[in-house]
């Protein structure tokens, strides 16, 4: 029992960190750093869809995150609160990109083609990466909630207690991005 | 049965009750094109999901070196107060060249006419 306690009081919940944050402890805000890192990435690129500017945007998010975690009132999870802020700040960064000229994305950079594989993992491969390229053509509304959805693995609940929306809305948003995927998608194939 | 395509992201995404589940799988293991469907619907999920980075190695501590950076400095409490000692003071500097110009103009003229008159006596017994 007693190891079983002392592992527990080893590993600070979120509650414990954000105090410590609150004090101005930046050790707590590494260690939330190390918990929610992955699917903070995974997040912001879902928005961003570029590889390279996902790990600018996640720095600003949890410098964000410490110094202004005396905006997270505690009525929601911190990390319903942590996704919100992450959300917005690539959208944000998507609105300042739209100011600046275009620069030609390159999503692909590292990703398998699955050329080299059988006839039908590549065909499968060249489809993904389609969907890939229709991504870009969604609105970043759109993004977000499928990037929630299918990197976060996020419940429709939980989804619409991050965007602030009724699950009903959730709903409907993820079945407009998927409905435009699939048209983009076919407009390709044309 | 004809499934709509909102129960099929349903579905997939896990939100279906198990027994709505289960009547969909039973369903897609007879009906070819509802299977197609449902792999369409995969295929897409797994396309999102590609290609996200990993953070680097030195990423936490790079945030936590900023954030102790951060710490160091003053807080947004401690510059509002140093703002407002500096007006302060800036206030009593102003006061006080205003008191020395009015004991300059006014006062000392008084105190050396004073003194000046009180040495009349004096020079009258010369």
């Amino acid at each position: 029992m007693l190891p079983v306690m002392k592992a527990a009081e080893a590993i600070p919940g979120d509650g414990e960190l954000v105090a410590r944050m609150r004090d101005g402890d930046p050790e707590a805000l590494r260690t939330i750093v190390e918990r929610y890192q992955e699917r903070i990435f995974a997040l912001i690129y879902g928005i961003v869809r570029d590889r390279h500017e996902v790990e600018d945007v996640a720095q600003e998010v949890f410098f964000k995150v410490f110094t202004r975690i005396t905006a997270f009132d505690g009525r929601s999870r911190f990390y319903t609160w942590l996704y919100r802020v992450a959300a917005n700040s690539a959208k944000d960064h998507l609105k300042k990109r739209s100011r600046r000229p275009s620069v030609a994305l390159d999503e692909d950079d590292g990703l398998e083609s699955g050329a080299t594989g059988p006839a039908d993992e590549a065909q499968q491969a060249e489809a993904r990466r389609r969907v890939r390229q229709a991504i870009q053509t969604l609105s970043p509304r759109y993004r977000e909630v499928l990037a929630l959805r299918e990197l976060e693995g996020m419940s429709y609940n939980e989804i619409a207690a991050v965007l602030k929306v009724s699950i009903g809305t959730v709903e409907s948003r993820l079945h407009r991005a998927r409905g435009r995927l699939k048209s983009a998608l076919e407009k390709q194939g044309d | 049965m004809i499934r709509s395509q909102a129960d099929i992201w349903r579905y997939v995404d896990g939100e279906l009750p198990p027994a709505d589940a289960d009547a969909i799988e039973a369903q897609a293991a007879h009906d070819p094109v509802l299977q197609k469907r449902i792999d369409e619907a995969r295929l897409m999920r797994a396309a999102v999901l590609e290609g996200a980075p990993r953070p680097s190695n030195g990423f936490a501590a790079k945030v936590a070196a900023r954030a102790q950076l951060r710490a160091a400095q003053p807080t947004q409490q401690v510059l509002e107060m140093r703002r407002f000692l500096r007006r302060v003071l800036v206030a009593a500097a102003i006061l006080a060249a205003v008191g020395i110009a009015y004991m300059a103009i006014e006062v000392v003229p008084d105190l050396v006419d004073g003194l000046t008159a009180g040495s009349d006596p004096l020079l009258e017994r010369r």
